[in-house]
């Protein structure tokens, strides 16, 4: 059956001699679609992404455009932008850089290569550096040049890995809108990780969380924001086990929070109105109602 | 994307890398040795005895006197191109540039060829400035001194051709083994023992059974045996043989490794 799948991940795993580092991922990207890859230091995602470009070596499968990755197929490789601890040749221009990266690239038509190169230095605003030598640059103009790289072969699926460390909030929106503007206008697909939650929030339409190199988490952010969504509502008098437990009776997920006076309710907007309706007819006054939002935190937790 | 286009952007990046100029060093010491020997200091040059070829008393030739360079320069060309070699693909591995070139060239033999033969046209190309740099300061500086014979080509002008043929075959052995060595060590350990164990190999010669075995053993004994017409095919032969069993070797492990960098 024909799916939209750029990506497709099944039961990957990779050890460094005993040390198991992802024991089974499996998930998938669909095209035009944006994945934040979300984990704790050292969970693997950095491994996952070298195993899928073909850096490391791992058992199980990776399915590129439907079909099994071929790392010696030149072509289907090229369309595959990457960003992965990006190493540079620090005695060369930013532009001499980029231009090997471009020559590298098969059919590619390079007569406007000129051109192309100044205007992804342009993007990623390094144009007045294009001649200065990398050895020169600072660490988030190195990143702001990885980028650059990424972008040299007009990708169908961008896999960025940190892609936001060490830009400057200009950088960051820059670089973000030309993410979206990427989706939007040339259905490129995005997997990026990042420990910079509000990016991801920001960013991501499609999660995937790892965690015991297993993944945790993948669905839709809404989804997530749905099931991690929480209340906490502060009452004019303290709460007696009694009324709480008629409030459970009523499949109503709700617990005492630190204070006597104030309940918790997880998941979310569906309950709270019951809950509500339920602490109005056991004559409870509501004094506050919070909202908690994290949501991306919870993948953490 | 073809051999040849690798090979030309691995040229890009030897032309841009610092450590190149290491290679002008390869013209600073016969430049050394001419004015040396323009003010008759005989020890700079070696007697040139053995094999027939009494070098300095009937005086030399140009290419004998390049070919002598050669063999006093040969700690400097191959210090450099070990140097070279363990930069380009030790020092890329470590460093991780060679990340990009994976996920776009792909297969990675390619790779490690088109890095090959990029040092050895560097290398061709160094040691052919080198002759011609040799040849000039012979001209400029030793013609008519008591070291010169004035002759271009001298008696044994093949012998010493064929003496600086095999020190590039030599370096071509010693290229390939640092990139073996590269895949397991960082840049200086691959480059150190790299260099150790061809300085090691100048002392086989001191074991008939297995001196001819060892390139860097056949460039004197060529000289040796200059006038009793001494084949070379067998060892140019057998030198290429180890290159290409070192970079089959090396390409088959480097294809399965991970690069972690």
């Amino acid at each position: 059956m024909p799916t939209n799948n750029i990506l497709e991940i099944r039961n990957l795993q990779k050890s460094f001699g005993r040390h198991e580092v992802l024991k089974d991922i499996s998930f998938n990207i669909e095209q035009g679609k944006i994945v934040g890859l979300l984990g704790k230091n050292g969970s693997g995602k950095t491994t996952l992404i070298k195993s899928v470009l073909g850096l490391l070596n791992y058992s199980g499968e990776v399915l590129y455009d439907g079909k099994q990755i071929d790392y010696r197929d030149t072509q289907a490789m090229n369309s595959i932008g990457v960003l992965v601890d990006t190493a540079f040749f620090e005695d060369m221009s930013a532009y001499d850089n980029l231009k090997i990266l471009m020559m590298s690239t098969p059919h590619r038509d390079n007569s406007h290569m000129i051109m192309d190169i100044m205007e992804l230095l342009a993007f990623v605003g390094l144009e007045e550096n294009s001649k200065e030598k990398v050895k020169g640059f600072s660490f988030g103009m190195k990143q702001r040049l990885a980028l650059a790289q990424s972008l040299t072969s007009e990708p169908k699926l961008l896999i960025l890995d940190e892609p936001f460390v060490g830009l400057d909030p200009l950088g960051i929106v820059i670089v973000k809108e030309k993410l979206l503007e990427l989706c939007k206008q040339k259905n490129t697909a995005v997997i990026f990780s990042s420990h910079q939650l509000s990016e991801v929030a920001e960013l991501s339409e499609v999660l995937v969380a790892i965690e015991d190199g297993h993944v945790k988490y993948f669905g839709s952010y809404e989804e997530l924001a749905r099931q991690n969504k929480q209340y906490y509502i502060v009452l004019d008098k303290i709460v007696g086990q009694g009324v709480l437990q008629v409030i459970k009776a009523n499949g109503i997920e709700v617990e005492l929070a630190e204070q006597d006076n104030c309940l918790r309710l997880r998941h979310g907007d569906q309950t709270l109105d019951r809950l509500l309706h339920s602490l109005i007819e056991n004559e409870l006054g509501i004094r506050e109602i919070i909202r908690e939002d994290k949501i991306l935190e919870s993948l953490f937790v | 994307m073809s051999l040849f286009s690798n090979i030309k952007i691995e040229l890009i990046k030897l032309y841009y890398k610092k450590s190149s100029l290491l290679l002008l060093l390869l013209l600073a010491l016969p430049l050394f040795f001419g004015i040396g020997m323009m003010f008759g200091a005989s020890f700079f040059v070696s007697d040139g005895s053995e094999g027939g070829v009494d070098a300095v008393s009937s005086g030399l030739s140009a290419i004998e006197f390049s070919a002598n360079m050669l063999g006093q320069a040969k700690y400097v060309l191959f210090l450099v191109v070990i140097i070279l070699a363990a930069i380009s693909f030790a020092g890329e591995i470590e460093n991780g540039q060679i990340k990009s070139e994976i996920t776009r060239i792909c297969a990675r033999w390619k790779i490690l060829l088109s890095k090959y033969f990029a040092l050895i046209i560097v290398t061709a190309l160094a040691l052919i400035v080198f002759l011609l740099w040799t040849i000039l300061i012979y001209y400029s500086m030793l013609r008519g001194s008591a070291y010169s014979n004035g002759t271009f080509w001298g008696a044994y002008g093949a012998a010493q051709i064929k003496y600086m043929v095999f020190m590039f075959i030599g370096a071509a052995v010693s290229i390939a083994s640092t990139f073996i060595l590269g895949l397991k060590l960082k840049t200086f350990p691959c480059f150190a023992l790299s260099y150790i164990l061809w300085f090691v190999s100048l002392y086989t010669d001191f074991f008939e059974q297995i001196k001819m075995l060892i390139p860097i053993n056949i460039p004197d004994v060529i000289l040796e045996r200059a006038g009793e017409g001494f084949s070379t095919l067998p060892y140019t032969g057998l030198f290429l043989a180890y290159c290409l069993v070192i970079l089959i070797l090396s390409a088959f492990i480097f294809e399965r490794m991970d690069i972690r960098a």
